[in-house]
């Protein structure tokens, strides 16, 4: 029923489906079809022709009912075409249906529009996706298209619509989305082969403008002839050849034959696989016959699974580089030479402080040149130097100086110093980093010590006592004074600067000064010497002794005139010649000899001497030692003055000998008659005097043993008589005393009294006469121990006394201590009987401190005292200050104590007031010559 | 008190022979005592010759009381006559005088005296003096025994 005409149809519009793919391939090809709006149009025209055409192979359900494809068609078109062909497409297919009308009109218009637009809408969503498109979505949009196509059939009266939906809609829905989308994937076929070829002709241009632009050379090679198959035009220019001239060349007519082995020694590895691509530095030859160095990169080009069959090579002109290098190298090398060769010490410093030297710098220091690999510049430098290098370093650093100067020294291997003159400077990278430091030195130990030299002699000249003065050989004027020469003249330099040495000479004019110079002048005298007189500033003058001569060479010829002041030179005449005077004028003889006896100078007194005498006058006579005496008087004379006596004429000389030197006897003469004579007297007198002495020494021993003698025989004799009358009023009184009045029982009783003083002056009396005679025993005494002793004795003799006795302890002397007793006996006896009255006495006995007598011992009392106006007569013998009565004694006790103290060589003295006490002093120097007892008697 | 022993006084001088007798009986001393005048007749009396022949030699005097300034003899002399003979040699002397001269005193010490006494011209000190003197020398002491 349906199905023939259907198929037949069908098939219809199946081929014009397929035109139609074959009208997008056309389109496709023409740019502005795709590209313009006309175009566009014009493929809406066609694509509505297309429609007309399959609108004209419908099946015709009934009358005005009419089915075909165009639904299939518009929704492609929509699809793939867009939106303006589509709706071309679209106007024109609609007015077809129009015109037709028919009951089906207006569901054929609503197919029309509903299909494009369903292909509009899958064109928007798969806009640039449209490669994409698998069947499934293509099937969709068909089934979509047509499910609208066959609802849109109920716009047809509904018997007629569901009749034709029981006739076609089972074939439709069965092969219209299949064809829709068997269409549509050739669409998406076409669009993917497109979109494959524009991207292989982009790449294509791409390629081509990178090569043709390219800043290097490119080629491709056939890999089995080496032909070049592909070059740029920037190889071309690398060659000199035209790109077509090349292409019927191969690469190895074009390489240098020195270079041809290695390169293709490089392709062979290529092949073995063992690289993936190589480079190499080459040389090509030129059309022009010249040499082009290049840089070499090539790899092969492979397609996956084949062997190479293609080369690309990428060519870069290295000739200006290699150039460059070479210059580079070249400069270097120079530079090299000039820093190795340099006859100057060069090093190149590097910031971190190593140094690279050149041989003249390593031979400088005594290094070699490894030694110095290791060290640092600081380790070189002096110490004191090391500041300023530092402080240069930083200059050159900080960039205040791109290169300085200095002296400075550096220390030697073998630790001596090298001065050195150092040029530096900083080299610096091209983004201006310090790289080094360059450093050039110059030993100048040896300009050094010349310069050195030169200041020292300058500064000799200049600070010379002597003046110094330089003036001009043409017109005389000064050009130089040293120190000595300004402080004397008075000048200043700017002063002097105007005048001539004449002004200066005031006994000299120009010509005459002129004169004494011409011998220097004409060079017959190396220098003139002469005396005149300098006056300076202030008028005043000085004799100068001056030397002038020329110094310098050609037209630096200058004067040069030493100046020494010669006014000491003239004192010193002045003063010799008066010391010459005063042997001359010596009254008595002075000579002088030489040792072998010639005679060298006669005052005029030894003259005068000789022709008084009526001797000849001949020096020698002051001389008469023979030849021998001569050489011992020599021998004694070096050390020191002999003297001998001469007798001249009958008088007699001392004479003084002394030798001054090797070679000269002097000799000083006295006339000493009269004093021999004199001496001859006394001599003689001595002789009696001494017998004298010695007959009044015997005369005294005997009287001394006399007075021993008369000691003896009073303390004998004296006193027998006195104990005879004590002994016998004593009893008388107890014989008689009964019948004896009072009265002369007292009498006989004075008696007894009267004798027993008398036995006890006779007693003190011996006493002193013993401590004055006794022989002195000096030893070290313990003073705190005689006082003692001597304090208990009085004790014992006094008992009953209530005495308080202080001793210093630890008093010691050197003294006779047997005499010494007898002070403190004496001494401490008188404090106790003057301390009498008191019912408490106080006694001490210590050392004092006498400002004029240094230690003193003491003996001190709180007793009766005395008036110190009579303290002088306490140490003579028999005086007393007190009455018997008042307290006994004989006076002779501190003229004991005295006389003890003098032969120890000490004093005695006493203070004291009435009622007071009483303070008795004594000293005993530590050594002394004890007093002869004879002198005391 | 041993009254048979005699003590033998060697003095010049008859106020002093005087005053020691009396001065030894003041101290109830009352042995015998003999009195020489100088130094011949001590050494007489002590050998038995001369003017005492007729002593027996061997009776010695207790002590001897000997003054050293004597005429013909001196005491210093006596001392040493009686010390050099081996008879009187252990005889006990006191050497009794006015001297109190140093030498005198270390000379009869040096010379074997027993004891020196210095005669003080206060006759009360002279008393005590013998006083003490007879009784060590004739109380205490004991004489070394005759031959």
């Amino acid at each position: 029923m349906v199905t023939r005409e259907f198929i037949t149809a069908l098939a219809g519009n199946g081929a014009l489906l397929l035109s139609l793919v074959y009208t997008y391939d056309l389109l496709n090809g023409i740019r502005w079809a795709s590209r313009t709006r006309a175009g566009q149009v014009f493929t809406g025209i066609i694509i509505g022709i297309m429609g007309i055409f399959l609108m004209q192979m419908p099946w015709t359900f009934q009358n005005g009912i009419i089915i075909d494809t165009r639904s299939i068609l518009l929704a492609v078109s929509g699809l793939f075409f867009g939106a303006l062909p589509t709706a071309v497409a679209m106007l024109m297919t609609a007015a077809l249906r129009l015109s037709q009308g028919g009951s089906g009109v207006w569901m054929g218009v609503s197919v029309i529009v509903t299909s494009g637009a369903i292909g509009l809408a899958w064109h928007q969503a798969w806009k640039n996706r449209l490669t994409e498109l698998r069947f499934s979505h293509l099937y969709l949009l068909g089934l979509a298209v047509h499910l609208v196509m066959l609802a849109l059939t109920f716009l047809l009266p509904l018997q007629t619509a569901l009749a034709l939906l029981h006739d076609i809609a089972l074939p439709v829905l069965a092969i219209y989305p299949l064809v829709t989308a068997a269409v549509g994937l050739l669409f998406v076929e076409r669009l993917q082969r497109n979109q494959t070829a524009r991207v292989l002709a982009e790449s294509e241009s791409e390629f081509r403008a990178l090569t043709e632009q390219a800043a290097i050379g490119v080629t491709r090679t056939e890999f089995a002839t080496g032909k070049y198959v592909f070059v740029n035009q920037r190889f071309a220019d690398i060659v000199g050849y035209t790109r077509e001239e090349l292409l019927s060349m191969t690469f190895q007519q074009l390489t240098h034959p020195d270079d041809l082995a290695e390169d293709l020694k490089h392709i062979d590895r290529l092949v073995a696989g063992t690289v993936h691509e190589y480079q190499m530095t080459k040389r090509y030859l030129r059309k022009d016959g010249t040499v082009v160095w290049v840089q070499l990169t090539v790899s092969p080009l492979v397609a996956p699974g084949e062997p190479p069959h293609e080369l690309i090579g990428f060519v870069e002109d290295i000739t200006e580089r290699q150039r460059t290098e070479e210059a580079l190298r070249e400069s270097e090398e120079k530079f090299r030479q000039v820093f190795e060769l340099s006859p100057l010490g060069r090093s190149i410093t590097r910031t971190d402080g190593s140094i690279e030297v050149n041989h003249a710098f390593a031979s400088m220091l005594g290094y070699t040149r490894e030694e110095l690999a290791a060290v640092k510049w600081r380790d070189l430098t002096h110490p004191d130097d090391l500041q300023m290098s530092d402080d240069l370093v930083s200059a050159l650093l900080s960039g205040t100086a791109a290169e300085m100067d200095m002296e400075k020294r550096y220390l030697r291997k073998d630790g001596s110093v090298v001065w050195t003159e150092v040029h530096t400077a900083l080299v610096r990278d091209t983004l201006g980093q310090p790289t080094f430091f360059l450093t050039t030195v110059q030993d100048i130990t040896e300009r050094r010590r010349l310069q050195e030299e030169r200041e020292r002699l300058a500064r000799m000249l200049e600070q010379s006592f002597n003046e110094i003065y330089v003036f001009d050989p043409e017109t005389l004027t000064f050009t130089y004074a040293n120190q000595a020469a300004l402080h004397n003249i008075g000048y200043t330099m700017a002063e002097l600067s105007t005048m001539t040495p004449v002004d200066i000479k005031p006994l000299l004019t120009e010509a005459s000064f002129r004169a004494l110079v011409q011998p220097v002048v004409d060079g017959s005298r190396e220098r003139v010497l002469f005396e005149t007189v300098h006056r300076r500033k202030d008028g005043t003058e000085y004799p100068v002794e001056v030397a002038v001569q020329l110094v310098g060479e050609g037209s630096a010829r200058v004067f040069m005139a030493v100046i020494n002041d010669i006014t000491e030179r003239r004192e010193l005449q002045e003063e010799r010649e008066h010391m010459a005077s005063f042997p001359a004028r010596n009254p008595n003889p002075v000579l002088e000899f030489v040792t072998d006896g010639s005679p060298l100078y006669a005052n005029p007194a030894a003259l005068e001497t000789l022709r008084q005498l009526g001797l000849p006058a001949d020096p020698r006579q002051f001389l008469p030692e023979t030849l021998a005496d001569l050489a011992l008087l020599a021998a004694q004379c070096r050390e020191g003055p002999v003297v001998r006596e001469l007798p001249l004429g009958g008088r007699i000389y001392r004479k003084v000998i002394s030798a001054p030197d090797e070679k000269t006897f002097r000799i000083y003469t006295i006339d000493i008659t009269d004093l021999k004579r004199a001496q001859a007297q006394v001599q003689q007198l001595n002789t009696e005097l001494e017998e004298r002495v010695r007959r009044r020494t015997a005369e005294l021993e005997a009287a001394n043993k006399e007075l021993e003698a008369f000691s003896y025989s009073v303390s004998h004799d004296l006193r027998a008589p006195l104990r005879s009358i004590d002994g016998f009023s004593q009893a008388a009184i107890e014989d008689a005393g009964g019948i004896l009045p009072q009265a002369a029982r007292d009498d006989l009783q004075r008696v007894r009294l009267a004798s027993q003083r008398m036995g006890q002056l006779i007693d003190d009396m011996l006493l002193l006469s013993r401590v004055t005679r006794a022989e002195m025993h000096i030893q070290p005494v313990d003073m705190t121990a005689l006082a003692a002793d001597a304090a208990d004795e009085t004790m014992r003799d006094n008992p009953g006394r209530a005495v308080q006795l202080d001793i210093q302890p630890g008093m010691t002397a050197i003294g006779d201590p047997r005499l010494l007793r007898i002070v403190y006996a004496n001494l401490l006896s008188n404090a106790w009987k003057f301390t009498s009255r008191h019912g408490h006495a106080h006694v001490e006995v210590g050392i004092a401190e006498d400002p004029a007598r240094g230690h003193a011992f003491f003996v001190r009392d709180d007793g009766a005292g005395f008036d110190p106006r009579y303290k002088d007569k306490l140490f003579v013998s028999f005086q007393r200050l007190h009455s018997l009565e008042e307290f006994p004694g004989t006076g002779i006790g501190l003229a004991t104590v005295a006389r003890v103290v003098r032969r120890h060589g000490g004093a005695t003295w006493a203070e004291g007031t009435v009622g007071r006490g009483a303070t008795f002093y004594f000293t005993i120097p530590d050594l002394h010559t004890p007093y002869p007892s004879k002198e005391e008697t | 008190m041993t009254k048979d022993k005699t003590i033998l006084l060697v003095e010049d001088n008859p106020d002093d022979v005087e005053l020691t007798i009396r001065a030894l009986q003041k101290n109830n001393i009352a042995n015998d005592i003999a009195v020489v005048r100088d130094g011949e007749e001590a050494l007489d009396y002590l050998a038995a010759t001369g003017k005492y022949a007729d002593r027996s030699p061997a009776d010695l005097p207790e002590v001897v009381l000997l003054d050293l300034k004597l005429p013909k003899i001196g005491g210093i002399e006596v001392l040493r006559a009686i010390r050099a003979d081996p008879r009187t040699k252990l005889l006990p002397v006191v050497v009794l005088t006015s001297s109190s001269e140093e030498p005198d005193i270390i000379t009869s010490y040096q010379l074997g005296a027993n004891s020196y006494v210095h005669k003080p011209v206060n006759f009360n000190e002279f008393l005590e003096a013998v006083r003490q003197l007879g009784l060590y020398w004739l109380i205490l002491n004991q004489t070394p025994p005759r031959r």
